[in-house]
């Protein structure tokens, strides 16, 4: 662990001088960092380090799951090393993303951080309007969480999310349990954090009790609130029925959905005006277009396994779908009965490429 | 209210080398099980996508069998195996969107078990009687 005093600045410069200090060392070739631009905060891939201005990995803002962006940038083989600051939910679908042979993390520095959760980009960014863009809603919205203040402009994948602290990541930046207005403690996760911190000449010092006290805590806050959560009962079937105009932006941003061409581009729900028809007589009438529950389920039998509750795709919902409560429920549930849990582990079989002999007997009913 | 004279109609996905065997060996015998069933044969359990199983559900069919080869036994080594899992995902959120689980059943028979085809037959349409007609997919989706 090493602790950082707050000499000058805010914490984001702080954060802003360790990448600096990373790209200055020439360990890594890029940093993949959130800054703000004009009022948004967005990743970026940055080479000099004078471009590192605008850091903010904690705006409570999420607008990709940046899964997708590391896997497109390491797909292909390359021995260049970036290192990229990522989220708990984004390391989480990375791992699933490297099991699906979708990303690699041999060169790959992943920079973890608590997260306190975040707002979805229109209220982000009008919020920020509303202060003139001077970084106030960041600040705001660390004090409102150090008191325990409700905010309620959390989203909800985020409010029902107990994977808040990074696992698997190389360096963690630790927040929870501490004074932010007094220093940012970085801590290695693993072999090779360790060797880039002490490269960095940043020593080791053991974790911390206070920080223990507040992650359970808070594990505790949040598991009151999904129990308040989950009571809400919401018929999806119906909702889906009345409310989903297959724009299908729930599969473009959904950071485990990988396929470069999805079966529902194909002519899988192309039919003749006879069948359409057909389909009517039958039932007396047809909802149109027909295809949304079979594109729903086939989504859902192709990323429970691996979905890590993000809530990308309810926030990409133009008609607010409860999507990422339903996936966030389904998920656990699939992922409970395959003892299995999406992001654990990279070593960890997918459960859908496994199987147990023994395990056939019990599916019979 | 139960209609009492509600006959489901159960579709059902049966391998080509135990359970659809299985099936035939049945009928050669003159086994009576009920005529609800239609039956589709595929080459291996494993070849069954779960859409299909959604597809059948939508287009009103009131239940699903999935047939396979028992544990060990599937002709390609290990398509049973690896269908195992799928169909248990796929029942598991099924039922959680509130889909009755007997409309969804799986089930392994061997080419000679005749006899246990037609008592699995039997079950499924039973259960799925007493359930009664499929309503929540059907309506409107």
């Amino acid at each position: 662990m090493t602790e950082i005093e707050m000499t000058d600045g805010n914490f984001c410069q702080v954060i802003g001088e360790f990448f600096k200090k990373l790209l200055g060392s020439s360990i890594v070739e890029a940093v993949l960092v959130p800054q703000e631009i004009s009022g948004n905060v967005v990743q970026s891939l940055v080479c000099s380090h004078e471009k590192i201005e605008n850091v903010n990995p904690l705006a409570p803002v999420l607008p990709v799951n940046s899964a997708r962006i590391v896997s497109k940038l390491t797909t292909k083989d390359s021995d260049q090393k970036i290192a990229a600051m990522l989220r708990p939910c984004e390391i989480r679908a990375l791992v699933e993303l490297v099991k699906l042979k979708q990303a690699k993390i041999d060169n790959l520095l992943i920079v973890g951080i608590d997260c306190f959760g975040t707002y979805s980009v229109s209220d982000y960014v009008s919020k920020n309007n509303e202060h003139n863009n001077d970084g106030s809603v960041t600040i705001d919205f660390l004090k409102g969480i150090q008191v325990n203040k409700e905010i309620s402009e959390i989203r909800t994948a985020c409010r029902l999310c107990h994977h808040f602290v990074p696992e698997n990541s190389d360096i963690a930046i630790n927040l929870m349990g501490r004074d932010l207005n007094k220093k940012i403690v970085i801590r290695a996760g693993s072999d090779e954090g360790k060797r880039v911190l002490e490269e960095l000449g940043l020593e080791d010092t053991p974790e911390s009790k206070e920080r223990e006290v507040a992650v359970e805590r808070e594990k505790d806050r949040r598991r009151k609130l999904k129990e308040e959560i989950e009571k809400e009962a919401v018929d999806f079937l119906q909702v889906i029925s009345s409310l989903c105009i297959n724009c299908q932006n729930c599969r473009n941003v959904c950071p485990i959905c990988y396929c470069k061409q999805c079966v529902f581009e194909g002519p899988i729900s192309e039919y003749s005006k006879e069948k359409y028809l057909s389909w009517a007589r039958k039932k007396g009438l047809l909802r149109m277009p027909e295809d949304i529950l079979l594109f729903h389920f086939t989504r859902m039998s192709h990323v429970l396994t691996s979905c890590v509750a993000c809530g990308q795709c309810e926030a990409a919902c133009p008609n607010k779908i409860p999507l990422g409560r339903k996936y966030h429920r389904l998920s656990n549930e699939v992922q409970k009965m395959l003892e299995y849990e999406a992001g654990r582990s990279i070593d960890e079989e997918l459960p859908l490429s496994a199987f147990r002999e023994d395990e056939l007997e019990a599916i019979e009913s | 209210m139960m209609d009492k004279n509600f006959e489901p109609r159960i579709v059902a996905f049966l391998c080509n080398w135990c359970s659809y065997a299985g099936a035939d060996l049945a009928g050669v015998s003159r086994i009576q099980y009920p005529t609800n069933v239609r039956i589709i044969r595929l080459p291996c359990s494993g070849r069954i996508n779960p859409l299909y199983i959604v597809k059948a559900l939508q287009n009103g069919v009131d239940g699903v069998l999935v047939s396979g080869c028992h544990p060990g036994d599937c002709h390609y080594i290990s398509g049973n195996l690896v269908a195992g899992r799928k169909f248990a995902l796929l029942k598991n959120f099924l039922v959680h969107l509130g889909i009755e689980p007997e409309r969804v059943q799986f089930s392994w028979v061997s080419a000679s078990e005749g006899p246990r085809f037609a008592q699995i037959v039997k079950k499924v349409v039973n259960e799925v009687k007493e359930i009664g007609p499929i309503e929540k997919m059907v309506k409107r989706l």
